[in-house]
């Protein structure tokens, strides 16, 4: 319970800073909002031209694009310090973090707040409300498997931006393999094979993120969920794991700062 | 610096060291070779094997020149960094291993990297720190308005951080810093950029923290005045090696070898100026001389023998050197010279 009260203190307190730069904070979620609408009025036109590739329609695709807005902006609205990680750690700004009572990755990643995250949560949900006629079962499972895919963002976050421990500046390797993630995940699965599927299910886990989630919600099947569920604590495992290991590295900094 | 009876230990060094990988740009790889090369790299030493132990209650200096390693010490015994080798124990933490139960027993302020959230109030910041140490929130909110009233913070706790000066800010991180009640405080240079005025503030409520409640310090400082005001034990590194280690009183009279004698005369003297190996005379007025002199070379007394003889005193004052000149030369020295320890 402790740390819901301590992840709610700083949600809190994320949201009391946005507020106070208001115009920002709003301009960010519309923004996003935007943005991610003009990828879906895209795939609306696609479809209207091609009503179905490969057995593949427009709702499909709205059921992806919903699913990855969703837990995407989850992740970067709640858990935004896993995605500035590596910028943090080459700066030697984990100090704060290092001398207080709380496991560091956690507070990490609660401790900082992406607003436009909220932009691209906002439009998953009232995508998927409004395009995808959704029973209250599917509801259900749409919070839950975005919550899921939320998890699985952060942690590879986590992970990936952790390698600045062993190159000192990972900020770009890290960024890139984060928008690859969500560049596959937004795509349909039939697109890929062979060792490029290997790569999705590994690597760069576009599977856990959304095809797998993306199935379930068009079917439930007791075997796939299960994958999911091993996948997801392995995901948090690695990140954590490879978040641990490098902290021995931690350099620290002598660089004067101030807490953002 | 036991005090005797029963001490007890509660920051302990034995031969703690780190070394940093630095890139050794003395050995170029140029062309593509850059992309799969390792690059080469060089151990930088920031801490030399260090050993020394401090009691709870005590309130200690650690000084030396820039890039002696204090700040590693710290980070160190803080659990913000690994060492490279050595055991350090804090209140019987090993801080690297053990962070999460020394933190609720430490404090840390550094004076060059702020802890408080730069765009929400003070108040605010003591908010979530109560979180993050699970303290009892009305307990918190008592020791925070206790806090608030010893140093003065009443109108500061509202306004957003960075709209503090520095020296309003600096206090306000002391207060912070302490709402968990820790045993031992870590400074890191708290006094670096403040005036006068706020220098003299802070460095008496970290003096009557030690004094009032007991609660260990361990700091570092450029400063003459935070060593001398606030501390009562002097540890000294220069490259890495601990090169004294006691009382302020014995560090400003021994580590510099040297007194001034001045003395007022009850009639003038015109006469040859008195030449003695290791002695530098002044005259500042034909009433009043200063004589330097280097204990090294000559004792004080025998100076001052020599100079009755010979001038009718009026008065006469022997002074230490001031703290600055002692740290002055605590830097300025290499590491070779065995100093008093
Ligand atoms: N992250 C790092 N990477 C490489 N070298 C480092 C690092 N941190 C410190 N050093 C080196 O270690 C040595 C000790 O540094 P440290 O910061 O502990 O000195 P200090 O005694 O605090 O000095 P100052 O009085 O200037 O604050 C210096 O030579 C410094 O260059
Ligand atoms: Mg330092």
């Amino acid at each position: 319970m402790n740390v819901v009260r301590f992840t709610g203190a700083y949600v809190w307190a994320n949201l009391r800073i946005a507020l106070a730069y208001r115009a920002a904070f709003f301009s960010a979620v519309l923004g996003m909002v935007i943005n991610d609408a003009i990828w879906v009025v895209f795939w609306w036109l696609f479809f209207t031209r091609f009503p179905s590739v490969d057995g593949y329609g427009f709702r499909d695709i709205v059921i992806v694009w919903s699913i990855c807005a969703t837990a995407f902006g989850l992740a970067v609205g709640l858990a935004g310090g896993a995605f500035t990680l590596a910028s943090r750690i080459a700066r030697g700004e984990l100090d704060f973090y290092l001398v207080l009572p709380k496991p560091v990755i956690l507070h990490l990643v609660v401790s900082r707040m992406d607003t436009s995250g909220w932009g691209d949560a906002l439009f998953g949900v009232a995508v998927f409300a409004f395009l995808a006629s959704p029973t209250p079962m599917d509801a259900v499972a749409f919070v839950g498997l975005s919550l899921i895919a939320a998890t699985i963002f952060v942690s590879y976050a986590i992970a990936v931006n952790s390698l600045a421990f062993w190159t000192g500046r990972a900020e770009t390797l890290s960024d890139q393999l984060i928008f690859g993630l969500i560049t596959f995940a937004t795509y349909p699965e039939k697109l890929f094979t062979g060792a490029v599927k290997v790569v999705l299910y590994t690597v760069v886990p576009a599977g856990f993120v959304a095809y797998i989630p993306v199935s379930l919600l068009h079917e439930w099947d007791r075997g796939w969920a299960l994958v999911l569920l091993v996948g997801t604590i392995g995901s948090i495992s690695v990140a954590v794991t490879t978040f641990t290991v490098g902290l021995r590295r931690y350099q620290s900094g002598n660089l004067t700062a101030m807490r953002a | 610096m036991s005090t005797g009876g029963h001490c007890e230990i509660a920051v302990s060094l034995r031969g703690l060291t780190r070394t940093f990988e630095r890139p050794d740009l003395g050995v170029p790889v140029r062309g593509l070779r850059r992309f799969w090369t390792r690059r080469p790299t060089m151990e930088a030493v920031a801490l030399h094997p260090t050993t020394f132990h401090v009691n709870a209650g005590e309130s200690v200096a650690f000084i030396g020149p820039n890039g002696a390693g204090k700040s590693t010490t710290i980070k160190i015994l803080t659990g913000i960094l690994h060492p490279t080798a050595g055991m350090a124990t804090v209140l019987g933490h090993v801080p690297w291993l053990d962070r999460d139960a020394l933190s609720r027993e430490i404090a840390t302020v550094f004076g060059q990297k702020s802890q408080l959230w730069y765009h929400l109030p003070a108040r605010d910041s003591f908010t979530l720190l109560t979180r993050i140490h699970d303290l009892d929130a009305d307990l918190a909110r008592r020791r925070a308005g206790a806090l608030c009233e010893r140093f003065g913070l009443d109108g500061l706790l509202d306004r957003p951080v960075r709209t503090l000066s520095l020296g309003e800010r600096m206090r306000c991180e002391v207060a912070a810093a302490l709402l968990h009640s820790p045993r031992i405080l870590f400074l890191d240079e708290p006094t670096i950029g403040l005036d006068v005025i706020a220098r003299q503030e802070l460095r008496s409520i970290i003096r009557e923290l030690n004094q009032r409640d007991g609660v260990t310090v361990f700091l570092t400082s450029h400063d003459a005045g935070d060593v001398e005001r606030v501390c009562d034990r002097a540890i000294v590194i220069h490259t890495g090696r601990v090169v004294f280690d006691g009382s302020i009183e014995t560090l400003r009279r021994d580590f510099v070898r040297r007194k001034t004698i001045s003395l007022e005369l009850s009639s003038p003297f015109t006469g040859e100026s008195p030449i003695m190996s290791g002695v530098v005379s002044t005259q500042l007025t034909p009433m009043r001389w200063q004589f330097q002199v280097d204990t090294t070379v000559v004792p004080a007394e025998t100076v001052l023998a020599g100079l009755i003889g010979r001038m009718q005193i009026a008065d006469l004052t022997i002074t230490d050197p001031p703290m600055e000149d002692v740290i002055a030369a605590i830097y300025g020295q290499a590491s070779s010279s065995e100093a008093v320890s």
